[in-house]
């Protein structure tokens, strides 16, 4: 699998694609417009991440890992923060 | 379900996992809160800002920029952290002939501890796979026009490395308060899709 930070699409080398790795597709339509958290829990799990994180629960790349994994079709309709949702609640318990 | 509905479902999911969190002692309420907090209050796009206009004003602090912007940004007191140390901050300077722009086609990998949160158009689908096609036209959307001779360079960050731009000072910078300068070196001027 290709990892965040790989330098080499490994769709080139014959690898897997995963749903995240968007780099040159079309069809995504307009960005939205700017704006911060919209909930109180977008803000706590974000901070809840970066805590597990900090204190070496698991790493950002098995939290991204975990999130690249996430089937295409329930990724793309998974509004932003609920992909994050979906990763700690498979690597914190 | 009601979007209503729906946001109540999500903080319940959440709660669970705070509640987790704390009872095996890894984060309790207080510092989720405080965390939060910083992100609303210490950590912003004004930190880069100053970083910009002391490079504009000051050649030997531009050339430690570029050379290792993690410990410039140090020195002016913006420490990064929040997740691990492994995360380097790099900074890419705009010239006359080179225009920079930055995005994470991957996920969102953004200088978050030094600049806070991304835009939401940062994270989303449609930035992320267009700006490394049509960088040119996305840059125009933003209303940021580059002369066609002027190279775009698009630089993909990564869980490790996080990029922040350094555009060039606008004519008769001499003549504009400190001030001034910070409010010219917006956000979107960090990432690099307008310029000051």
């Amino acid at each position: 699998m290709r990892s965040c930070g790989a330098r080499v699409p490994l769709t080139r080398l014959g690898g897997v694609a995963y749903a995240n790795d968007v780099g040159g597709m079309h069809g995504f339509g307009a960005w939205p417009d700017d704006h911060g958290f919209e909930s109180v829990w977008e803000a706590q799990i974000f901070a809840l991440n970066q805590a597990c994180v900090a204190a070496g629960v698991y790493t950002l790349d098995e939290f991204r890992h975990t999130m690249e994994q996430i089937p295409p079709a329930e990724y793309y309709a998974m509004p932003y923060y609920e992909r994050w949702l979906y990763a700690v609640e498979r690597l914190l318990p | 379900m009601s979007g209503h509905h729906r946001n109540g479902e999500l903080q319940a999911r959440v709660n669970v996992l705070l509640a987790l969190a704390e009872e095996r002692g890894i984060v309790d309420r207080e510092e989720i809160d405080r965390r939060i907090e910083t992100l609303g209050r210490s950590v912003s796009p004004v930190n880069g800002a100053r970083m910009v206009v002391r490079a504009w004003g000051d050649p030997a602090y531009r050339e430690r920029l570029l050379d290792d912007a993690g410990a410039a940004a140090g020195e002016l007191g913006f420490a990064g952290g929040g997740y691990s140390s492994e995360i380097r901050l790099h900074a890419v300077a705009n010239t006359p002939e080179v225009h920079n722009v930055v995005v994470c086609t991957l996920c969102s990998c953004y200088p978050l501890a030094w600049l806070g949160p991304p835009p939401a158009w940062y994270k989303s689908e449609a930035y992320r796979s267009r700006v490394v096609r049509d960088p040119r036209g996305v840059l125009a959307e933003f209303g940021t026009t580059l002369p066609d001779d002027v190279e775009v360079r698009v630089w993909d960050a990564s869980a490790e490395a996080r990029y922040l731009v350094v555009p060039m000072a606008p004519d008769g910078v001499d003549t504009l308060s400190e001030e001034d300068q910070l409010a010219r070196v917006t956000r979107d001027c960090l990432i690099g899709v307008a310029v000051p």
